[in-house]
């Protein structure tokens, strides 16, 4: 009799470990450690290229030439900043337009945080043209040129390299 | 009495001719079981590199992306008749809002299952690949791609992604 029961229980714990055995047989894993990392990114472009304006003799004698503009190119910006800080976009000229020549510029928010500011006159000294840039990737920010003369000057052609820049706020 | 004799010597040569006839071949059985069970063994290679998202990966107006085919994973499997396995993988918690980790899974040499496509990883396991069967493969490149669906502060996250190889339901 006590045999028998032994017999019994062997072959139930058999059966048990076996069953055991199978159940962690049929599933395994892998695990691996993944890091992503977002770093402080600050990227600014200009899209459409140059911009040509030509300023055309006035309808009536005695004036001066209409201000002329163009919207033909804006700008794109991805940007990221740590805690409450902000970014600006500024504009630059390679140097001063001559004399009686201006050049105006104002950017039109196209989403984002920020904050257009008021048409700006161009010069070697970054005017601000943007402010309170955050967290954001945007698109279609377009730029509006506007050249004109304050007094006569002669026939002449102008060229200026405009430089935009994304900065953190000081 | 002599009949007898004869009689007696015809059965002692009969015996002993029977004797030799069993001596000369030997014969044994055993009983010999392969048993081959159920295998279920998955391998990450390594950990893949860190993913860091800057303005090298990023067109100005877009918004970055990186992706990473260093890692691959190795499995060797087995499956009762009509039965197959498959990998799923999950994260040990959801990316954070805006981050986005997506993984696909080549298809190995050797293998006779498919591979599903790209997948966004979470919390809740996804199928990365069905219908193993039979086999041991080694090299099923994990392609990891991290990216962002808006703008975020600098900063790190860490998960851990967990493949499991289990039978199909």
């Amino acid at each position: 009799m006590k045999r028998g029961k032994i017999v019994v229980l062997c072959i139930v714990a058999a059966l048990v470990l076996g069953r055991a055995g199978s159940a962690l047989a049929v599933t395994d894993t892998a695990d691996q450690s993944v890091t992503v990392t977002v770093s402080e990114i600050a990227e600014l472009a200009v899209n459409g290229g140059a911009v040509s304006l030509t300023i055309a003799a006035p309808g009536t004698p005695g004036s001066l030439p209409s201000a002329v503009t163009d919207a033909a190119t804006s700008l794109a910006w991805t940007s990221n900043v740590a805690g409450a800080f902000t970014r600006t976009i500024t504009a630059a000229l390679d140097s001063d337009m001559p004399a009686s020549v201006t050049l105006k510029a104002t950017l039109t928010k196209a989403g984002g945080n920020g904050t257009a500011a008021a048409q700006q006159t161009l010069s070697s000294v970054a005017a601000t043209l943007f402010t309170g840039i955050t967290n954001e990737n945007v698109t279609g920010n377009t730029i509006t040129y506007e050249a004109a003369v304050s007094a006569m000057v002669a026939p002449q052609t102008i060229s200026r390299t405009v430089t935009w820049t994304l900065t953190e706020d000081s | 009495m002599c009949r007898g004799l004869i009689v007696f010597f015809t059965v002692a040569v009969v015996m002993v001719g029977a004797t030799a006839a069993f001596a000369v071949t030997g014969a044994a059985t055993q009983s010999v079981t392969v048993t081959i069970e159920e295998v279920a063994l998955l391998g990450a290679s390594a950990d893949p590199g860190t993913f860091t998202l800057s303005g090298a990966d990023t067109v100005a107006g877009s918004l970055p992306v990186v992706s990473d085919t260093s890692t691959s994973l190795s499995w060797t499997s087995n499956a009762a008749a009509g039965l197959s396995r498959k990998i799923t993988a999950r994260l040990d918690s959801d990316m954070p809002a805006s981050f986005v980790l997506k993984a696909t899974l080549a298809k190995p040499s050797g293998s006779g299952g498919t591979p599903a496509p790209q997948r966004t990883l979470s919390s809740t396991a996804g199928d990365m690949f069905w219908d193993i069967t039979n086999e041991s493969c080694t090299g099923a490149t994990i392609t990891f791609e991290a990216s962002l669906s808006a703008m975020v502060p600098p900063q790190t996250v860490n998960r851990t992604v967990t493949w499991t190889l289990s039978e199909d339901q």
